[in-house]
């Protein structure tokens, strides 16, 4: 029974009851306004868990055996080293992307629990789930068709992720969709120049050992 | 309970996906790539043969460029499989290839090693094994070991100025004793046996180390002539006045009956799709460069030196001391010594 007391998701009906996990991942794709109240609400680490290793098993398969792939040297060790390289990296940059949006967002006087963030962008990458079909099904195409339709639907999946970390961050925080959108694209911006950095080191090191070997 | 079901769906389709990804990565271990439907129809034995991508019945071209060698790239950027191996590589997936009904190597090398060269015969000899029709295309040369390899496949054309021939083997050392001598150098060698440091660049040969080498040399040389005269089916008398590592233009070559045909690649891969039986303009599998080794390769070709076994025979070094170090010891080669074919 609905009274002033209610809080305002009861009077939803798809929320009066908990929904399970799989239908949380399901709105998470579909709807993911409704996905980040209920995560927000029951917490499933395990569940983001789940997320993180599926996209980064799906990702790591797809990068072996699609078409843009150089060669699958290696085979199982090189994939079981990789998931494991993927994984740190996924973590990683979670925890950066958690910290500085929360940076961001506690900057104009929002709260929410850093946790509970770091939960939201793990589920975030619930589409990379798509990269291994999708690289399955392009190997049957033409070289050049399968690597374009492969990268094509790459980038699609990588914006995708990019708005549902936007959608994430709006819904957790309240706050516009602008100042979401800058929050998300910060550690993007913070990454490229710490890596474009390196490979300038590394550029002017070769270089310089070619300017020493070749005279 | 619809959002559960269908989520469940996504899930088993993606892990599904993932699943047999794994299995093609246990499958396929360090073989060069193939489409995964080929690679998928072989994990389940041909149970899912329907998948394989339909082209039809297709000529592969594989290319055999510069010094046939199974040597390490000495480039600085260059991590893939290169030179002999990579034709072997190619050749057996090609062989493994159902859709692949003759095989056209294009050749443009001045030679090379006795061990890679007879490898990749090897893998012709499989080739023709399994059914398959092997046609050489000759583009600007193709001597010694890149003649032995051409020999070794059904038929042979070659353009009317291509070059080709230099059948025989050569092996390349220096002595540099006397320079060393100059400069006060001398160096203190402990070896186990009496031919240790048989070629080494420090002294001169023995009159019995060049007994040995020669017998070495004209070992090789008649497997050579042995493989020439089976392939081209040209008894070995006739053959021996014309293995004297002479070289002839593709004009020469027909006339000598070392070459079947003139014509250009084109031509060749036309005669390979007559010969398995294909009719009209064949489908062409050609070799495939993925974008990082062709990355790899801008680079090394940017900033890396890789010397060929030409470049090495021909000593194009800044020094003795480094043409000798990169010749390795005793290497005997099917090589025409030149500059040229890289």
């Amino acid at each position: 029974m609905q009274n002033e007391f209610s809080l305002p998701y009861e009077n939803m009906p798809s929320l009066r009851r908990p929904e399970g996990r799989l239908a949380i991942l399901y709105d998470q794709l579909t709807s993911p306004k409704k996905a980040v109240q209920a995560l927000s609400e029951r917490r499933p680490y395990g569940l983001a868990f789940f997320v993180i290793a599926l996209s980064v098993l799906s990702r790591v398969t797809a990068g072996l055996i699609s078409p843009s792939c150089a060669g699958t040297f290696g085979g199982v060790s090189l994939f079981v080293l990789l998931c494991m390289g993927q994984l740190i990296i996924t973590l990683v940059f979670i925890v950066i992307a958690a910290s500085v949006y929360h940076f961001a967002a506690t900057n104009e006087d929002k709260l929410g629990d850093v946790r509970v963030l770091f939960l939201l962008i793990a589920v975030c990458f619930l589409p990379d789930i798509f990269l291994a079909p999708v690289a399955i099904l392009t190997n049957g195409l033409p070289f050049g068709a399968g690597m374009a339709v492969f990268a094509g639907v790459g980038v699609g999946l990588w914006v995708w992720i990019f708005v549902l970390q936007i959608v994430a961050v709006k819904n957790y925080y309240e706050i516009s969709g602008g100042r979401s959108f800058l929050a998300v694209i910060l550690p993007f911006i913070l990454m490229g120049v710490l890596v474009f950095g390196f490979f300038l080191m590394v550029f002017a090191y070769i270089m310089i050992s070619m300017k020493n070997i070749l005279g | 309970m619809k959002k559960t079901f269908f989520m469940t769906l996504i899930l088993i389709l993606c892990v599904g996906a993932i699943v047999i990804g794994i299995m093609l990565l246990k499958k396929e271990g360090m073989r060069p790539r193939e489409s995964s439907f080929d690679r998928l129809a072989k994990v389940f034995e041909g149970k899912f043969a329907k998948f394989e991508p339909a082209v039809g019945p297709s000529v592969g071209l594989v290319r055999v460029f510069g010094a046939i060698t199974f040597k390490e790239s000495q480039g600085l950027f260059e991590a893939y499989p290169r030179g002999a191996l990579r034709v072997i590589r190619e050749l057996e997936r090609l062989r493994d290839n159902k859709n692949v009904k003759a095989i056209v190597i294009q050749i443009n090398s001045p030679g090379g090693t006795v061990g890679s060269v007879q490898e990749i015969c090897h893998q012709i000899k499989l080739a023709q094994e399994a059914g398959k029709k092997v046609v050489a295309s000759v583009a600007d040369m193709a001597f010694s070991g890149g003649y032995y390899i051409a020999s070794a496949c059904d038929e042979i054309v070659a353009n009317p100025g291509s070059l080709t021939g230099s059948i025989g083997v050569i092996i390349v050392g220096a002595d540099l004793q006397r320079l060393f001598d100059m400069i006060g150098i001398r160096f203190n060698v402990i070896k186990s046996g009496e031919h240790k440091d048989i070629m080494a660049y420090w002294r001169d040969m023995t009159e019995e180390e060049r007994n040995l080498l020669q017998t070495l040399i004209m070992d090789c040389y008649q497997q050579f002539v042995s493989a020439v005269s089976q392939g081209r089916n040209i008894p070995i008398d006739e053959l021996l006045p014309l293995a004297d590592g002479r070289i002839f233009s593709g004009t020469q070559a027909l006339d000598k009956r070392l070459v079947d045909s003139l014509g250009t690649l084109e031509d060749a891969i036309n005669r390979a799709g007559e010969l398995a039986g294909i009719s009209g303009r064949p489908n062409v599998i050609r070799p495939t460069v993925e974008p990082f080794e062709r990355f790899f390769r801008f680079l090394d070709a940017k900033f890396g030196k890789t010397p060929s076994l030409t470049d090495m025979v021909a000593g194009e070094f800044d020094s003795p001391i480094q043409y000798r170090a990169n010749l390795g010891p005793a290497e005997a080669a099917f090589v025409y010594p030149t500059r040229s074919g890289r």
